[in-house]
């Protein structure tokens, strides 16, 4: 996912199967998935630069595999 | 005086629980050290090693095995000391038959891979029924145990009427009554998954599992903290010939902990849907509530040993502070498992404050958190007072007491390299409970992995310390000669002592409030949990 710097962006998390995490190191986003839940954030990204998300609840066997970049240009 | 044969079936009762724990904490170390070298990429983890399956069982052993064998052996051990009678121990082994047998049952199912949930099981993670029925077990092994703690406060008040429990068994009686309001919470959750996990019911309301369980998870850290503080308050004096500083603050301080334990646990679901903040609100500050019997037990340890040191015309901070027996394993234990748990108070009120929470919610701070506590004044503070224990128990003198003196020191030291560690790369954003941390060179990731080496490093002298307090242990019983006085006294508070108001001694009073409290205090989330159509989720073993 790409944002131009000084996004406001919300975030809508759920899961489908098991409970999973969905955080931002270095930053405060921070949020439990929860089946049959919606959680739900909001973020002003305001320095530009790659953004690691990673799931942060053990899911499963492949649970350290679970993660995405968040890449945030001016 | 009892006849010997009546405290030698007492003391096997004991010893069962205290080997039990030794025998956790032995596995579970191993468990441990595992783990510490796999998170670095350093020296990562062979082919065949299952990160979550080891995890699981460290977890397990060492929350819920070790600590709560260990207090259970202490707690009938102080009662059984303190109240000197005539009594059969057919209650006490059953209960102690059972937690072995749902601990047996846990274990074996986790090693088979069939478990692979970590130890705090969410669902609908769904695990063989038989680790959810021997989680259960356990713990109803433990109301028996409660319940013998019971029946013999209930025997003082009958035979010694008007005079107030002894306060040691005071303290180990208001641990078991917090221990069974909170209990309820987890029994309530296997109800739950257990008919689940055979496949009895269809799905799973997940929130409400997750509230069942904090409902318990908070408090369970409590009943840890209060095993510490029976021995810090009632053993600990006697190593330095001091005093209780207060008999009715020390009961003021269990009744605040048996009140205050349970209403907190919602602190754990910050970060969760489902719960308006006005509960997360009420739950941080009740959270808050909890520290004040820890700032007032910490006021009272050192005026303590403050009053024991001007007792021996001594004054002064660093007067007092050399004043104390350093080198006496026991006491040893107990101060340097105090001093861990400034850094596990301080960083406990950070997790307790939602805007703080945010950045280290599941972040690897939470777990250097919880070693710096459990494993901190807990654990230590156990392993000390198992030196004075055993002795006592086996008449035997304990066996190489430097090498005791050394483990004590070597566990603060290990600790405080690896809970530092691992709360720094937790405020970098490293995760917990996660196999690898590399993720595939991503720059943040690279600033965690020196800290994921020290924690490892910190994780193998834990792991040696550990070893070494096994060695004395066993160690201690293969020893022939019984030279040893087997007598165990407690302190008591320095003459004249005050009277204790009587409003603080009814302990099943206060447990009968602090039910009301909790309930309280989770009708409102649980309601609103309820409110909703419920979603169930029918679960899966995605291991």
């Amino acid at each position: 996912m790409t944002v131009p710097i000084g996004s406001k962006v919300t975030f809508y998390v759920t899961s489908a199967d098991v409970v999973h995490g969905f955080f931002v190191p270095g930053t405060d986003l921070n949020m439990m998935a929860i089946p049959g839940w919606v959680n739900q954030e909001t973020h002003v990204f305001r320095k530009a630069g790659d953004y690691l998300v990673i799931c942060h609840e053990y899911c499963g066997i492949d649970h350290q595999d679970m993660f995405a970049k968040i890449e945030v240009r001016p | 005086m009892k006849p010997a044969a009546q405290v030698r079936n007492e003391n096997r009762v004991v010893i069962a629980h205290i080997y039990a724990a030794t025998a956790a904490i032995a596995l579970g170390a191993v468990f441990g050290v595992f783990q510490g070298l796999a998170r670095t990429s350093a020296f990562g983890a062979p082919a065949w090693f299952d990160y979550y399956r080891i995890l699981t069982m460290h977890g397990v052993l060492m929350a819920l095995v070790f600590t709560t064998f260990f207090i259970t052996g202490l707690s009938l051990f102080v009662t059984y000391r303190s109240i000197p009678r005539e009594r059969r121990l057919t209650v006490a082994w059953f209960g102690w038959s059972l937690m072995l047998l749902g601990t047996a049952m846990a274990a074996l199912t986790i090693l088979r891979g069939n478990a692979t949930v970590l130890y705090t099981f969410y669902a609908p993670l769904k695990a063989s029924p038989w680790f959810y029925i021997g989680a259960t077990l356990l713990v109803l092994g433990t109301w028996i145990v409660a319940f013998e703690i019971f029946e013999n406060v209930v025997f003082f008040r009958k035979t010694h009427f008007g005079q107030p429990i002894p306060l040691v068994v005071f303290c180990a009686a208001a641990t078991f009554v917090m221990w069974i309001v909170a209990t309820l919470g987890v029994v309530a959750e296997m109800g739950l998954l257990i008919p689940w996990a055979f496949g009895w019911t269809p799905g799973i309301n997940v929130m409400l599992t997750r509230m069942f369980f904090w409902y318990f998870g908070h408090p369970l850290v409590y009943f840890w903290i209060m095993g510490a503080y029976i021995i810090w308050y009632n053993v600990i004096p006697t190593r330095y010939g001091g005093n209780v500083f207060s008999d009715g603050l020390t009961r003021l301080t269990f009744v605040m902990l048996i009140l205050l334990s349970t209403p907190v646990g919602i602190h754990h679901e910050f970060m969760e849907p489902g719960i308006s903040s006005t509960w997360k609100m009420l739950h941080t500050v009740l959270t808050y509530g909890v520290a004040v019997p820890s700032f007032i037990t910490a006021f009272a340890i050192f005026a303590s040993f403050e009053l024991a040191a001007i007792k021996q015309g001594r004054r002064g901070f660093i007067a007092t502070v050399k004043s104390l027996p350093w080198n006496d394993p026991p006491f040893s234990g107990a101060a340097l498992g105090m001093l861990l748990f400034i850094i596990g108070g301080f960083g406990g009120l950070v997790n307790a404050s939602y805007s703080m929470d945010t950045v280290v919610h599941n972040t690897i701070w939470i777990v250097g958190h919880f070693h710096v506590t459990v494993g901190g004044p807990v654990a230590l503070t156990f392993l000390g007072a198992a030196y004075w224990m055993i002795p006592r128990l086996t008449g035997r003198a304990l066996w190489k007491p430097e090498w005791a003196l050394f483990q004590t020191r070597l566990w603060f030291f290990g600790m405080l390299i690896m809970s530092l560690s691992m709360h720094y790369a937790g405020l970098l954003g490293a995760p917990r409970r996660t196999a690898e941390v590399g993720y595939l060179g991503a720059s943040v990731a690279n600033t965690w992995e020196p800290y994921m080496l020290l924690a490892a490093a910190g994780g193998f002298f834990l792991f040696v310390s550990i070893l070494t307090f096994v060695a004395v242990a066993v160690g201690t019983l293969l020893q022939n000669a019984k030279t040893e006085s087997m007598e165990a006294s407690f302190a008591t508070p320095a003459e004249p002592a005050a009277v204790t108001p009587a409003l603080l001694q009814h302990v099943f009073r206060w447990g009968a409030l602090a039910f009301v409290l909790a309930v309280l205090a989770y009708a409102g989330p649980l309601g609103e949990l309820l409110r909703h159509p419920g979603y169930l989720a029918p679960g899966m073993r995605t291991w």
